[in-house]
């Protein structure tokens, strides 16, 4: 069914829950689709660009997210959680772009990505804040973004999706494909190598945030 | 609760999945332990850092984008797109695809392809050459090659001017008369084992009659 504008009677798309949006979906209204989009898409955006780090890239990554998900929208079970479907998408998406990129730079590791990676994005300062103490800021949160481009990539992913997006361990299981246990040590060996990484900053650096 | 223990909780703690009775009892332990309380708090300073990580954002002209490349695909008659169903099924790669992906790196890269072949082919042909060596010493060719076979070479205990002379009486004459040597007459050596004492040996013949010297 092509994407249509239904113009008599629309309803309040943006107060309906996913599942309730994805129906009008799958029947063809673009005003369900765009409120979805909306809902997400700097979720999506954010996600994708920390598993990349390349912000432009990023924006096209996500823009496909959400034609796959237009295209393939007769595949998704209601009996399933919206968002967890999508971030599969998006988590699939995100790691194709990686190994393409490993590919078309002749890394062998996908962990040495990271000397392939691009811009790793300019950070928003928050513009009530004194300029020196925002350049600190700016400085610790680069320092982060560093490191958590250094972690393993199934490190990266799972502390992406659980300390970045904030899924529950279950979503994770679900997006990944992975066995609980199997997300929770992650989550954990991801955080320890993270502190390990970050050394000074975590023993005292954050208190002067 | 002993330390270990109460470190393996830290994951569990920091994302609330710590049942009451278990917290009550983690509490108990960082209150009486400075350690493990200093590591729960680097702990959780590390988690917080990442939620101090500003959000990327996009334009609301995105949402207009995305709809423009909806259209522009049903324009084109809804080619096929990889579906995305099942979690990994399209991220994880085959076999057949990962040696793709392997061999396609030195297509790609001639110069290092060339470098690896020649370094298989000089390793293949030194070991051919390493094997031709009777007594598995390394060489160059030139020292290999004209390698007469090991019964052309006389063990020590045969050859005419050795006698029955203790070996450190041989070496001492050798070292006091270097000039009897004359190295491009050598044959190859070899490597007897005497009493335990591995030791390599050339045998000379400079006109006065064949030597083994070391």
């Amino acid at each position: 069914m092509p994407l249509t504008e239904k113009k008599s009677n629309p309803p309040v798309f943006s107060a309906l829950p996913d599942e309730a949006l994805m129906e009008h979906v799958v029947r063809g209204s673009e005003a369900a689709f765009a409120a979805l989009v909306d809902r997400y898409r700097n979720r999506i955006i954010n996600l994708v660009s920390r598993f990349i780090s390349d912000r432009d890239r990023a924006q096209e990554i996500a823009q496909e997210v959400f034609l796959r998900i237009y295209v393939h929208r007769e595949r998704y079970r209601p009996n399933g959680k919206f968002s967890t479907w999508m971030y599969t998408i998006a988590v699939n998406l995100a790691k194709n772009e990686i190994r393409r990129r490993v590919r078309s730079k002749g890394v062998v590791s996908l962990d040495k990505l990271i000397e392939v990676a691009g811009d790793s994005g300019k950070f928003v300062a928050d513009p009530t804040q004194k300029p020196d103490r925002r350049l600190h800021q700016r400085e610790v949160q680069e320092y982060v973004e560093e490191a958590l481009k250094r972690l393993p990539e199934k490190f990266r992913e799972v502390i992406v999706l659980r300390d970045i997006q904030q899924l529950s361990y279950e979503e994770i299981e679900e997006v990944l494909g992975i066995p609980g246990g199997t997300v929770r040590s992650r989550i954990n060996r991801a955080r320890t190598s993270l502190q390990e990484m970050l050394g000074d900053l975590v023993e005292g650096g954050i208190d002067e945030l | 609760m002993n330390c270990s223990e109460a470190r393996e909780l830290f994951c569990a703690r920091m994302d609330e999945e710590l049942p009451l009775d278990r917290l009550s009892t983690m509490d108990s332990h960082l209150a009486a332990c400075h350690g493990c309380r200093t590591a729960w708090v680097k702990y959780r300073t590390t988690v917080g850092l990442l939620h101090c990580l500003p959000e990327e954002t996009t334009q609301p002209a995105f949402v207009g984008q995305v709809l423009d490349r909806i259209r522009a695909h049903e324009a084109e008659g809804n080619r096929a797109l990889a579906p995305f169903d099942s979690a990994g099924s399209a991220s994880r790669p085959s076999w057949l695809e990962s040696l793709r992906d392997w061999m396609g790196q030195w297509v790609l890269r001639p110069v290092p392809a060339m470098a690896l072949g020649s370094l298989v082919i000089g390793v293949a042909l030194g070991s051919w050459a390493n094997h031709l060596s009777p007594a598995g010493t390394a060489g160059t060719m030139a020292e290999v090659a004209p390698a007469p076979s090991l019964e052309t070479v006389p063990t020590p205990a045969l050859a005419p001017s050795l006698g029955d002379r203790p070996f450190q009486d041989l070496a001492d004459e050798i070292e006091a008369k270097p000039s009897d040597v004359r190295p491009q007459e050598q044959v190859p050596f070899y490597s007897p084992n005497w009493g335990g004492l591995e030791t390599q040996v050339r045998y000379s013949d400079d006109g006065d009659g064949p030597r083994i010297i070391f």
